[in-house]
């Protein structure tokens, strides 16, 4: 489990996060959703570690994150950055192979970044020199990398991916793949921590979601239960709707306006 | 996984020193054959005089030592800074840690006597400390100015580098109007580097800071990589990221520090020579630091070598050859990056 218990942040005079608590279990995919500046990105970094929370704890099965040291943090968790700011002309294959860094190397590294480059759909990328990629393709390489920092199961205990907007710079028909992945990425066993913007992604592929306003949780629970019409029309302030269409198995979420 | 391992890269670099060096020894006032060369060294059994022993061993030798030095150091130190600074641009001479170490320097040669510091510390000990306080000191102020929220923008850093290289210069220009005749023919030297000071006296001191500073850097070409995916990044994949910084910075000074105080103030190596091997190998620190070392060393020792043999009797100081090689291809690289504004 990785978990935050009543994390509260402030920066400067602006509370960012106010007693906040939130928990990904192996094997299930948890959406957090919000408008922005709910703190969203605030709360996936006192999971990753990047920062302290003023009150409450971010513990990592049970023990504070802050008595991991950074490597066994490392080979436990991996962090996917909203923003890449790469520009040395790593291949693609060789930025997914740096995420291998913290990990006990394997005779298997070569198959397990080519698997990586699978699962991320940009094994045809492999060769490309990363800074000459697009947006997107640059994204999906990132995901890559963070996936093969996790891609051994380390034994039983449970590996975290936290991703910051995964799908911000994808297109429609990738955006699915991304969220894909990630959630054969947690049926092996992994927790994922996916912030979304779109409801229809959440509902679609969380088991659980988590919706931030202004720094406090407003519902958290499985999915179906907590984006409701209700919810969601009072964290972003516009009137959502669902409906069920017949033949669709899961339900659609509509604004009005 | 990666780009198969530049080993033949690396062979092809140290085949091509031993070359150069060779011929370095060989060319002069007095050319002498390669057979006399390697038996100055009890390799075969040409026959060989004192006096050519003397050229070898005494004059030539040094200096050949001194370059290859300079060079590696000067090469790993601009590979080692571009990686923490994650800029293909940064280079301890473009960015003012040179002009800090050689301020410092010439501060000790005008005004040590008077201060009676040369009494308590000789020359040779107490310029590598000058030097590496003032290149110190010029590192850190250029990190504090350029870098915000972990990203250090070109513009920023090179525009203080631009500003540390001026005050330094006004410095060095100030200190040589009360210079004695003496110290003036030194300062000339820092201005435009010269292999040609140093004996085995100097080197003894200014080499084993050069190979351990080296050596230290070899093992991180990991993290190195790491970081260039960012500092928060390199953070979430295990790096301890201060730390990292912070010993590279030391390494970084420490080896353009003691190039600056055995042979003055020599340009461009530091950028010129990771960017060919980059383009060569790509970026991977773990052979970009040892490769970029070798070929800074092969660098200068054929620079200094065409700098002798090219204008004999007299010599062109070797500051001077670097910058009419460096200064072009620099301008080259920003015209280029400009056009690729995101590889910036």
């Amino acid at each position: 489990m990785l978990r935050a218990l009543d994390v509260s942040y402030r920066a400067g005079d602006a509370q960012l996060l106010q007693e906040a608590s939130l928990t990904i279990a192996p094997g299930r995919v948890h959406a957090l959703l919000g408008p922005n500046g709910a703190g969203k990105s605030t709360l996936l970094k006192l999971l990753a570690g990047d920062l302290r929370p003023h009150s409450g704890a971010v513990a990592l099965d049970a023990r504070p994150l802050g008595e991991w040291s950074a490597g066994e943090r490392a080979r436990r968790r991996a962090v996917l950055p909203q923003h890449d700011s790469l520009r040395f002309g790593f291949t693609a294959e060789e930025v997914v192979a740096l995420g291998r860094l913290p990990c006990v190397p394997s005779s298997r590294e070569a198959e397990i970044v080519r698997d990586a480059l699978e699962a991320a759909g940009v094994a045809q990328l492999r060769h490309r020199i990363y800074p000459t990629l697009s947006g997107g393709e640059r994204a999906r390489v990132q995901f890559a990398r963070v996936m093969a920092q996790l891609w051994e199961a380390a034994g039983d205990r449970g590996r975290f991916l936290l991703l910051d907007e995964p799908t911000a710079s994808l297109d429609l028909a990738h955006q699915h793949d991304c969220l894909r992945a990630a959630r054969r990425f947690a049926e092996s066993g992994a927790g994922v921590l996916v912030v979304l913007h779109d409801p229809n992604l959440a509902l679609a592929y969380s088991d659980d979601a988590t919706v931030l306003r202004a720094g406090r949780v407003l519902a958290s629970g499985p999915t179906a239960a907590t984006l409701t019409g209700e919810i969601l029309s009072s964290a972003y302030g516009i009137e959502v709707a669902i409906h069920q269409l017949p033949g669709v198995a899961r339900p659609l979420i509509w604004t009005r306006s | 996984m990666w780009r198969r391992p530049p080993t033949l890269l690396l062979a092809g670099l140290a085949i091509a020193l031993v070359a150069a060096a060779i011929t370095a020894l060989m060319l002069g006032p007095v050319n002498l054959s390669p057979a006399k060369v390697l038996a100055a060294f009890g390799i075969g059994s040409a026959p060989l005089d004192a006096f050519e022993r003397s050229i070898i061993v005494d004059l030539r030798l040094p200096r050949l030592c001194l370059a290859v030095l300079v060079g590696a150091a000067l090469a790993q130190a601009g590979a080692t800074m571009q990686g923490i600074f994650r800029n293909p641009l940064a280079d301890p001479s473009l960015v003012g840690v040179s002009a800090g170490a050689a301020l410092a320097a010439t501060t000790v040669i005008v005004l040590g006597h008077h201060w009676g510091l040369t009494r308590i510390v000789p020359l040779p000990w107490l310029l590598p400390i000058a030097t590496f306080a003032g290149g110190l000191a010029a590192a850190l102020l250029v990190q504090r100015l350029a870098q915000s929220e972990g990203y250090t923008p070109v513009s920023t850093m090179l525009l203080a580098g631009l500003a540390l290289n001026a005050i330094a210069g006004a410095g060095i220009g100030l200190l040589s109007q009360i210079a004695s005749d003496l110290a003036l023919r030194d300062l000339t030297f820092w201005m435009f580097g010269s292999l040609g000071k140093a004996g085995w006296r100097e080197l003894a001191i200014g080499a084993p800071i050069v190979l351990v500073s080296i050596a230290l850097m070899l093992p991180h070409g990991r993290a190195l990589n790491a970081l260039l995916l960012g500092e928060a990044e390199a953070g979430h994949l295990g790096v301890d990221v201060e730390a990292l910084k912070r010993r590279s910075l030391i390494v970084v000074v420490l080896a353009t520090a003691t190039s600056v105080a055995l042979a003055g103030l020599i340009g461009f190596v530091g950028l010129l020579v990771p960017h060919l091997i980059r383009l060569r190998a790509g970026p991977d620190h773990r052979w970009l630091l040892p490769a970029s070392a070798l070929a800074g060393a092969l660098l200068l020792t054929l620079a200094d070598t065409a700098a002798r043999v090219g204008l004999a009797p007299g010599e062109l100081p070797i500051g001077i050859l670097t910058a009419l090689l460096g200064g072009p291809c620099f301008l080259w690289l920003l015209v280029r990056s400009r056009r690729h504004a995101e590889l910036l």
